[in-house]
């Protein structure tokens, strides 16, 4: 082999060995000569067969993805994306609704007192006697009416004596006013 | 296709790119499918290749297309495209998850279930195992350009873009990642060359 043609052949190992078999990958200024070459000489034709043996070897490992495949993978992808999109158009729709709810229950005909005046009965408390007055007026008449005319009776000195009396009859001899048996207490 | 007309074709599809993020700002959901559909295989493709399973890789697809919905808002127009956003966003949290979750690894049975329908023989099978294993064994940067590089068929510009870094850096990775590729798998390559194959 020539001076020149070992050049060649080692500019065609460094192209073989950097871009592979395929010429059109090689660079323009190269591939002319490179090519001129390669169908001159048994060792570059040798030397390309070897690097389109290792090319082949490579495409073995080609990924290929099928069009069904490639289907599912689209549609699971453009679900992740949907359901955010969904999920603003669904809250955006339950928030409008909530909102014009709100706004209904909310709404405000007349002005705020006279709904305060509505509620105002709710907010009473009344008292536990509240509207039994009378009965209470007149139970407390008598009963005053009552303790007076007992008072009357029981200064009279006959009533008095009357009392002692009743207690002899039980063989216990009291001594006492009217007052010791109310035992000191002003029920007055 | 000259240089004019490139620029013209990425200019047309930033400014559809532009256009979907304003929808998507939006709460556009038709906007939103649109980029999924024309971007969710390519997202699970490079997940599943960094993170060697393809249900996590699923997960990290819906994540990262969530962020797209919920970061839409701040998308500056003009300044990239959502393939290089995606790709960007995919390769991060796929290399964070690696790193969060270090115990990964894989067997040869790497994800059969999944492709069975697509391989036809055991030996495809057994290679396709093989070339994920030593995929997974490669570091996660080395992993990551010889994804978008080789599997994505990116550019060395728009790989460098994504990586957030030089070309002249991400050049010299994929050289490490395919001479450590090519040395892990000699078996399997060799097995393939035409005087080889009967």
């Amino acid at each position: 082999m020539s001076a020149g043609n070992n050049e060649k052949y080692s500019r065609l190992e460094a192209v073989l060995q950097l871009y592979g078999a395929k010429d059109q990958k090689w660079p323009d200024k190269d591939r002319g000569a490179l090519l001129d070459f390669v169908k001159a000489d048994d060792a570059g034709q040798q030397l390309l067969r070897e690097y389109q043996a290792l090319d082949d070897c490579l495409d073995f490992g080609k990924v290929v993805v099928a069009a069904s495949e490639g289907k599912t993978l689209t549609a699971h992808i453009m679900s992740q994306i949907a359901a955010p999109v969904q999920q603003i158009q669904n809250e955006g729709v339950q928030k409008s609704d909530v909102c014009s709810d709100f706004n209904a229950d909310h709404k405000v005909d007349k002005p705020f007192t006279d709904q305060l005046l509505k509620m105002m009965p709710f907010m009473q408390k009344k008292g536990p006697l509240e509207g039994h007055f009378t009965q209470i007026s007149l139970f407390a008449a008598s009963l005053f009416l009552g303790l007076f005319i007992g008072l009357m009776l029981t200064s009279n000195p006959f009533w008095e004596q009357a009392i002692q009396v009743a207690f002899l009859d039980n063989g216990i001899v009291v001594e006492q006013s009217f007052e010791d048996v109310l035992m000191g207490v002003d029920v007055l | 296709m000259t240089d004019k007309r490139k620029f013209s074709s990425s200019r047309d599809s930033r400014d559809r790119d532009d256009r979907l993020m304003t929808l998507i700002a939006q709460g556009d959901g038709m906007a939103f499918e649109t980029v999924v559909t024309t971007h969710l295989g390519r997202v699970v493709a490079v997940g599943s290749q960094m993170l060697g399973d393809r249900s996590a890789a699923d997960d990290l697809a819906q994540d990262v297309m969530l962020k797209l919905w919920h970061h839409a808002k701040d998308w500056q127009s003009g300044r990239a495209k959502i393939s290089t956003w995606l790709y960007r966003v995919t390769s991060n949290l796929a290399i964070d998850r690696i790193r969060a979750n270090k115990t990964v690894q894989l067997d040869e049975d790497w994800d059969m279930a999944q492709q069975a329908t697509q391989i036809h023989s055991l030996e495809e099978q057994h290679l396709q195992g093989r070339v994920n294993q030593a995929l997974q064994q490669l570091s996660e940067r080395q992993r990551l350009v010889l994804v978008l590089f080789h599997y994505q068929g990116l550019t060395m510009s728009e790989t460098a873009e994504i990586m957030e870094s030089s070309v002249d850096a991400v050049q010299s990775l994929l050289a490490r990642s395919r001479a450590v590729m090519k040395k892990k798998l000699a078996k399997e390559w060799q097995s393939l060359l035409p005087d080889q194959i009967e």
